[in-house]
């Protein structure tokens, strides 16, 4: 026998022993076990990340958003509109440096289809405290069907770098039992007071061209 | 070849009086420069791994913000670029011409390649530490950095493409010149097929990183942003992979060196490396699989490296390999019980401990972890979460990096012929280092399942319009994190100090084998003075003939396979229901 | 044991002439991930259509 630093001489390419054949032959096993569940659970499962995805520009996104926003609107963050809207609808969300717009309401057991896309950078939805995670990315629409199964004051964390302000990137989503429409703002978030909220709407930055780099050595404005 | 210049071709070779290859002095000068490189690469590498540590450990938060983004740029480049491509440049020519016993071809383009790398990285460290590249290692457009970080980033990796071609002209020169009979030995096998991956990664580097150089420099569109993180993934997992394959490569080479491993079947391991070079690199795909730019068909078929086959041939060599340990240290005589090869294996050898723990963290932390979250919907639950630098760390720095820290201690010896400084302490090195890793990628990976992101400068959200509290669980696992990447980054300090200190000011080894085994082991590993039987002489190299049915009674490696296989069955169908327990979505 | 002398090239067996060769190795491990990653990602986000944004 000879050990990994030797140049084996003759044929070496002879059939295994009977012990590592049976090792082989579990971890090939084991092996179609893992690619067999993915097509299954896309078929069977509840949560893929299938979704209805098309190209988009971020100016036409963002003013799809705040059509949305307007339409639907029950009340207001500070200046960030709580939209409301009816279950089986397209639901519109949009990233930007740095915060979620708009924040949304909506029934638990109700279908929709949230659309995800930015108005700058990458950014990373993030679900808290569900854990449920996509990309955000500018010039893409990615729209999702949902079911929210509990009622809650949700968090969006946003978990791809985008600049200075990332860590201060958070958005809300609220579930209510019922119907969403009614009741306003069942929630207080408590906002923090070092700080005043972002009234940055969209409508001042809707002009802007669709070019998209961020000025400069991106990220330490 | 005139007289003159055979002979002064002849005068380049010295001969290992430990293994008895003959060794390309101008392959050992290269071997010493790209080691010297990629340890100084991770000088600044560290510097950002103990800030960030006592950054993101939220109790402590030392950094401001800027700095905060700045050095994990530093951190991530220097470590997962520089310090481990010049590594493995170093692995190239050692596997290369110093296994096969040939000299190095074209001596001068091969210092080029190493000059190109060399001003390439500082070039970059300059851009990022002076904050022209505050956009972190991706650098994912519409971000922009300072077009002389590309530009850094781009020389670098010519240099190293070149360096890889140099790595197959070599293999080349071997075979004409018959410096080795039969095939290649596994280890420069593997090397092989961490070339091939090499070229894959190099490749896409430069398809990505040239247009977004011309684009910061204002001469080019930008790149669209998906097509842009598609293509960087080839070049930023794909280089991932490079480091799996020389990982395994090293630790066939440690086995062999420390206790006499001996290759179970050489079809068996080399068929695993073979599916290594076809499929493992398709698992870009991992980094896009929540994105909108890919339906499922590509993400599954992709995700899966075309089926598991890759996740196949790393079961094959987690089989083999502790399997070729086991045997070689039953041949040495350690044949009581399951275990005693084990447990009477030389645990004090400082290359031997890096390799056993390189193996357990990376199989069982990094393996299983990534193969769990890199299934297509699994992930959704782990995107952009800290589970995901937990398992990455567990791969490339419990794994690669703790291998390479092995591979190191005989290095040392047997290339540079210099007895390793501060001997006590680099015995125990790798013990701290693994255990502050251990600690590090377990708390983050349970941190991330509660859904603290990445990258990431502040979970108390100081400053945002809304309020987010997270479970007192995170502030616990954050603070053994902090704590195991303070022993880990320790640890790291202590075998840069050890292997800077060994080759410059470290004592010279004697030249003949007689008077270097008189001087005991203090200072050298014990499989530099004592080579195991099966690693040279008549029995070295013989043809794999049909084994003997009652030789491989490997009662310790199947109990070892079989705890892995348990424990990566319960960890991945676990996480399948807590996929289950969130919105439908999709 | 004694060294064997090297075998006559047909009697190596085609599994261990492929290992032994490293560039047709670089070919392969090109070509697949080319095709599978790369080319048919780029198809994917080409094919993509623009968003009808109901």
């Amino acid at each position: 026998m000879h050990t990994a630093i030797a140049a084996p001489k003759g044929v070496w390419w002879v059939p295994a022993h009977k012990g590592e054949k049976v090792w082989v032959g579990i971890a090939f096993a084991w092996c179609m076990v893992l690619f067999a569940m993915m097509p299954l659970w896309h078929f069977k499962g509840g949560q893929n990340p299938a979704g209805i995805r098309y190209k988009t520009t971020p100016a036409a996104y963002m003013a799809r958003v705040q059509e949305f926003a307007e339409q639907y609107k029950v009340g207001d963050v500070n200046g960030v509109p709580l939209v409301a809207p009816p279950p089986g609808s397209d639901v519109y969300l949009i990233g930007m440096q740095w915060q979620w717009y708009p924040q949304l309401k909506l029934t638990r057991g109700a279908s929709y289809t949230l659309h995800l896309s930015s108005f700058d950078v990458d950014h990373g939805f993030n679900l808290y405290p569900l854990n449920i995670n996509f990309m955000v990315v500018p010039g893409y629409d990615y729209g999702l069907r949902i079911v929210p199964n509990q009622s809650g004051d949700y968090r969006v964390v946003c978990n791809e770098f985008c600049g200075i302000g990332h860590h201060t990137m958070l958005g809300r989503i609220v579930v209510v039992d019922g119907d969403n429409r009614a009741g306003g703002d069942p929630g207080k978030p408590t906002l923090h007071s070092s700080r005043p909220p972002q009234l940055r709407h969209g409508s001042d930055r809707a002009a802007a061209a669709p070019g998209l780099a961020a000025p400069g050595s991106g990220g330490t404005q | 070849m005139t007289a003159a210049a055979l002979a002064s071709l002849a005068a380049r070779f010295r001969t290992c009086p430990v293994t008895g290859l003959k060794v390309d002095r101008t392959a050992q000068r290269l071997i010493t420069a790209f080691a010297v490189a990629a340890v100084v690469s991770m000088i600044a590498g560290v510097i950002g791994a103990f800030a960030l540590v006592l950054t993101r450990w939220q109790a402590v938060h030392l950094l401001p913000a800027t700095w905060y983004y700045r050095l994990l740029t530093v951190h991530a480049v220097s470590m997962l670029i520089f310090f481990i491509i010049f590594f493995e440049m170093a692995v190239l020519y050692f596997a290369g011409p110093v296994l096969l016993s040939s000299r190095a071809a074209a001596p001068k383009l091969s210092w080029l390649g190493f000059g190109l790398m060399a001003v390439g990285a500082v070039l970059t460290e300059v851009v990022m530490w002076s904050g022209n590249a505050d956009v972190l290692f991706t650098s994912y457009p519409p971000l922009k950095a300072n077009p002389n970080y590309y530009l850094g980033i781009i020389l670098y990796a010519v240099g190293a493409l070149l360096t890889v071609g140099l790595f197959f002209a070599n293999l080349v020169v071997a075979r004409r010149e018959k410096t080795y009979q039969g095939s290649v030995p596994l280890v420069t096998f593997g090397a092989t097929t961490a070339a091939v991956i090499a070229v894959i990664t190099l490749l896409h580097g430069a398809a990505i990183y040239v247009p977004t150089w011309l684009w910061a420099m204002g001469w080019a569109p930008m790149p669209d942003p998906e097509v842009y993180r598609m293509i960087w993934w080839g070049l930023g997992h794909s280089s991932q992979q490079i480091n799996v394959a020389a990982m395994v490569s090293i630790w066939y080479l440690l086995g062999a060196l420390t206790v006499g491993a001996v290759v179970i079947n050489e079809k068996i391991s080399r068929t695993a490396f073979f599916l290594y070079v076809l499929f493992i690199s398709m698992a870009s795909a991992h980094h896009l699989l929540v994105d909108p730019g890919f339906g499922a068909a590509w993400k599954i078929w992709n995700t899966s490296y075309a089926m598991y086959l890759a996740v196949l041939a790393t079961m094959i060599h987690g089989f083999t390999v502790p399997a070729g340990l086991e045997m070689g240290q039953r041949l040495r005589g350690y044949t009581k019980g399951a275990f005693e090869w084990l447990t009477k294996a030389p645990w004090g050898d400082p290359g031997f401990s890096a390799t056993i723990f390189s193996i357990i963290l990376f199989g069982f932390i990094g393996g299983i972890t990534g193969v769990t979250f890199g299934t297509e919907q699994i992930n959704i639950i782990a995107h952009n979460t800290l589970r995901v630098p937990g398992h990455f760390h567990a791969t490339v720095v419990a794994g690669t990096a703790l291998a390479f820290m092995g591979a190191t201690y005989y290095v040392i010896p047997l290339v540079f012929r210099k007895q390793i400084a501060f001997w006590p302490v680099a015995r125990i090195q790798p013990y701290l280092f693994a255990a502050g890793m251990a600690l590090f990628t377990t708390s983050m990976t349970f941190a991330g399942t509660f859904g603290v992101p990445r990258r990431h400068y502040d979970i108390s959200f100081a400053g945002a319009a809304l309020d987010l509290q997270y479970s007192p669980a995170v502030d616990l696992l954050l603070a053994i994190m902090g704590i195991g990447g303070l022993l880990a980054a320790t640890g790291a300090t202590l075998y840069i100090a050890i292997a800077a200190w060994s080759v410059f000011f470290g004592k010279r080894l004697p030249e003949d084998a007689k008077e270097g085994m008189a001087m005991g082991f203090h200072g050298v590993p014990q499989g530099v003075l004592r080579l195991p039987k099966q690693a040279y002489g008549a029995e070295a190299g013989e043809p794999e003939v049909r084994a003997h049915e009652g030789v491989l009674k490997l009662r310790g490696t199947y109990v070892l396979v079989g705890v892995f296989l348990l424990a990566f069955i319960v960890y991945y169908f676990v996480n399948w229901k807590l996929l289950s327990f969130v919105w439908k979505v999709g | 044991m004694s060294a064997e002398p090297t075998p006559a090239r047909d009697k190596v067996p085609l599994g261990q002439r492929l290992m032994d060769s490293p560039f047709l190795l670089l070919v392969l491990g090109l070509l697949v991930i080319l095709v599978f990653y790369t080319g048919w990602g780029l198809w994917e986000i080409h094919s993509l259509g623009p968003a009808p944004l109901p």
